[in-house]
């Protein structure tokens, strides 16, 4: 054994002074290390080579080791009787062990049983305490093993690099110092191992290079090359992206590196079956077994720190790259699949909803005899007017937009024709402006109508609490009619009839003017179909004395008076109210099966 | 400074009211003094509104901005309208026609564009809702009133029937009679806290 080289004493080849498994016949070459004049301890630990040994030891010694032992005994009973199936000489402690039980007292041997059944009264905390005490450590012995083993890989490792190293030449990297970080570096030297093409460097490097290098080297590059080729049968062409890079330490895959389109054919699988030859020379598994292993192997390597720092900053650089180039782009959003819609039953829809137009339009001017009879609110109605007599004077209270102003002329009609037909003097107020021309246009149905003229009321809901205090001092000089309002502080009629199309139109009269009305006095009013409700709760508290609502009810109250009552208006009403209810059922009707949505989803009409 | 002030005129103002409601015959000259210059400063807000809109859309057209020809039309017509009721007076014939022309018409569009509206939005309920029990009942009594309204039903004659129709047209009294008490504890509540101070709609 000389300083340089180390006899291999299994195939008698050279190998390094500090390797410790020949490089040619992979056997240790731990016989090397042996110290003359010592036994194999490895093949001597079992047996009776121990027994022996102990028996041939010098009585200091063994009093020693029994000592040592019988300390041991008390706490690790298990642990003995375990080595005792083991070794001879645990054997040997276990026997002395029960010749010790049987010297326990009686006492001790039941305290001994109830601790094995009983915790112990120590607390928690020290319980942790004597947890983290009883770790089990590792021996000396085997931590000097263990630094021994790194010492030794540590060493082959550097004997491998520095046997490499003058032989392969580093590639020169422009630009890379000092402050270029670690994990740049790396990548550069991929980049640059990668793009420098290996048959270059063969021919610089075949002569200079020791036989067991190059043997060294083969072995490499065959295990390599049947990592990178993979399946021989892989057939279909890869294509990877072209921001994908490889990192250090990651596995090759398939063969393909950057953003080359490789296939892999029929040569490569020729390659493939004369590289397992060379597997099957070196010893390497080849075949299924082979490929078992090397997929067990990419399963059960360990990632190193490093990869996974450079996986996850490739991954970020990525995502940056991305957000680099959306910046400013609009967002694509995925199409919603539009359900499919049943065109015949949307034409079905179409025509019903047209019918119901049409059929109004076209069927003519139909009279319709409206039967039956008033409700009592209108019967009321009909009393109070019925009551007034030729000299009483009614005070008429225009109160609705121009919008409703044809519905409420039609109802108002028959209360017109009534009034008339009673002879009571009437007189109008507007609390509009548009109700000036608004009268007029009531005014101008009948014919024998005596105007005693229109008088408008500014100021809405206060010039109303102030015409109940002052009536002259509220209404405009010019358009008062004396003989109407001589009272200062009392409204001078018989009767108020207001003629409202809102609700709030008519509340004001009724709370702001209603309680400064004397009680021998009525308060009627004449509204639209939709407000009825509203005003029904002051007919039930006498508030109002009678109410006239919707076109029904006034073709009752011309039926009441004697005469029929068909007008155009009210087809094209019911024309109106009809589409409204097919819609409704129409809506109803489709939205079978459909689940409510989220608050989220909800449209905004 | 201002800010006691207006307080203290609101809240006397409002306890003066109160107090003219309750003791009426000896308070009345007191109440329609303030409810007179209530209208005059109602009046003449009205009047400063209706100045803020025409400044509004002068500058519209002095700008050029987008849609000024609608601006033209609108003081165009505003301009019409008024010298027409101060030259020949509302009563006149010609002046209730111009105005009758064109309001009659706006409103009863805006009329059948809300009907619309309603519809289609009772239309859409069931796209949104689907089958609940809220939007079924809805639909049930939006279907029943509609079709009461048009008054087929009572053209029948049945005695039996018209009672029913007399029966299900005072359901919604109820909800009638529950908003008018909402809406008087509502006024209550706030005619209160506007008389102690706390609500202060007149501002800061």
């Amino acid at each position: 054994m000389s300083d340089d080289v180390l006899i291999c004493p299994h195939c008698g080849e050279e190998n390094l002074a500090s390797a410790t498994r020949c490089l040619h016949c992979g056997l240790p070459l731990e016989e090397a290390f042996a110290i003359d004049g010592l036994k194999d301890i490895s093949s001597s630990l079992t047996g009776d080579f121990v027994k022996a040994e102990e028996e041939s030891l010098p009585d200091l010694f063994r009093d020693l080791h029994e000592e040592a032992d019988l300390q041991k005994k008390a706490a690790k009973i298990e642990a003995l009787s375990s080595i005792e199936s083991t070794t001879n000489k645990a054997e040997e402690d276990a026997s002395e062990e029960l010749e010790a039980e049987d010297t326990i007292p009686e006492w001790l041997k039941k305290i001994r049983q109830r601790a094995q059944v009983e915790d112990d009264s120590s607390g928690d905390l020290i319980k942790k305490v004597n947890a983290r005490d009883e770790i089990p450590q590792p021996s000396e012995q085997s931590q000097v093993d263990n630094e021994f083993e790194d010492w030794l890989r540590q060493i082959r490792l550097n004997a491998r690099r520095d046997s490499i190293q003058p032989l392969v030449e580093e590639p020169t990297i422009p630009g890379l110092d000092e402050e270029t970080p670690s994990w740049l570096q790396k990548l550069r030297e991929i980049k640059e191992t990668e793009n420098e093409p290996e048959p270059e460097l063969k021919p610089q490097t075949e002569e200079t290079l020791p036989e067991w290098v190059e043997e060294e080297q083969e072995h490499l590059a065959s295990s390599d090359s049947s990592l990178s080729k993979g399946h021989p049968e892989h057939t279909q062409p890869l294509q990877l992206a072209p921001e994908v890079t490889q990192m250090p330490g990651e596995s090759i895959g398939l063969g393909e590196t950057g953003a080359e389109k490789i296939e892999i054919g029929k040569d490569q699988t020729k390659e493939g079956e004369a590289l397992e030859k060379i597997i099957g020379q070196v010893g390497f598994p080849t075949g299924t077994e082979g490929k078992a292993f090397l997929e067990a192997f990419e399963q059960e390597r360990p990632e190193t720190a490093d990869l996974l720092l450079l996986r996850s900053q490739r991954d970020r650089a990525k995502d940056l790259k991305d957000m680099v180039e959306n910046e400013g782009k609009a967002g694509v959003l995925p199409k919603q699949q539009k359900a499919p819609r049943n065109k015949f039953f949307q034409l079905v829809l179409y025509l019903l909803v047209l019918s119901v137009i049409a059929l109004p339009l076209f069927s003519g001017a139909i009279d319709t005899k409206i039967n039956g009879t008033m409700q009592p609110v209108s019967l009321a109605f009909f009393d109070s007017v019925s009551q007034l007599t030729a000299q009483e004077s009614v005070l008429i209270v225009i109160d609705y937009q121009p919008g409703s102003s044809a519905e409420m002329a039609a109802i108002f009609q028959p209360v017109l024709d009534h009034l008339t037909r009673q002879a009571v003097k009437k007189s109008f107020i507007t609390t509009y402006p548009e109700g000036v021309w608004l009268t007029s246009q009531l005014i101008g149905q009948e014919e024998s109508l005596t105007e005693t003229g229109t008088t408008y009321l500014p100021g809405a809901k206060i010039g109303l609490m102030n015409l109940s205090l002052d009536t002259s001092a509220a209404l405009s000089p010019g358009l008062v009619s004396s003989d109407l309002f001589g009272s200062q502080y009392d409204l001078d009629y018989d009767s108020i009839i207001l003629l409202t199309d809102s609700f709030n139109g008519g509340k004001n009269w009724l709370e702001l003017v209603g309680p400064f009305i004397s009680a021998d006095k009525s308060l009627l009013m004449v509204a639209s179909t939709q407000e009825a409700a509203m005003f029904l709760p002051y007919f039930d508290s006498a508030q109002l004395d009678g109410l006239l609502a919707g076109l029904n009810e006034s073709a009752l109250y011309n039926n009441a008076l004697g005469k029929s009552s068909s007008i155009s208006i009210n087809r094209s009403y019911q024309a109106g109210l009809l589409i409204m209810a097919a819609c409704f059922v129409i809506g109803i009707i489709t939205s079978i099966g459909v689940k409510e949505r989220p608050e989220s989803q909800e449209d905004v009409p | 400074m201002k800010k006691i002030v207006s307080i203290v005129i609101a809240i006397s103002t409002g306890i003066l009211v109160i107090a003219a409601l309750i003791f009426r015959p000896q308070f009345n000259p007191l109440l329609s003094l303030i409810l007179r210059w209530g209208i005059t400063i109602g009046s003449m807000a009205a009047l400063v509104g209706i100045a803020v809109l025409i400044k509004t859309h002068l500058q519209r057209i002095a700008v050029g901005k987008r849609g000024f020809f609608f601006s033209l039309i609108v003081l165009f017509g505003f301009s019409v309208s008024f010298l027409g009721g101060m030259l020949l007076g509302v009563a006149n014939p010609a002046y209730q026609l111009w105005i009758s022309s064109i309001q009659l018409p706006l409103e009863i569009s805006f009329l059948g564009l809300l009907t619309l509206i309603l519809t289609t939005t009772g239309f859409r309920l069931y796209r949104l809702k689907g089958w609940t029990p809220l939007s079924i009942s809805f639909g049930i009594s939006a279907v029943v009133f509609l079709i009461i309204a048009m008054g087929y039903l009572q053209g029948l004659g049945n005695p039996t029937l018209d009672r029913v129709i007399e029966f299900i047209q005072r359901l919604p009294i109820a909800g009638g009679r529950g908003i008018l008490i909402g809406m008087a504890l509502g006024a209550l509540v706030v005619g209160i806290r506007v008389l102690i101070g706390v609500e202060r709609p007149y501002g800061e």
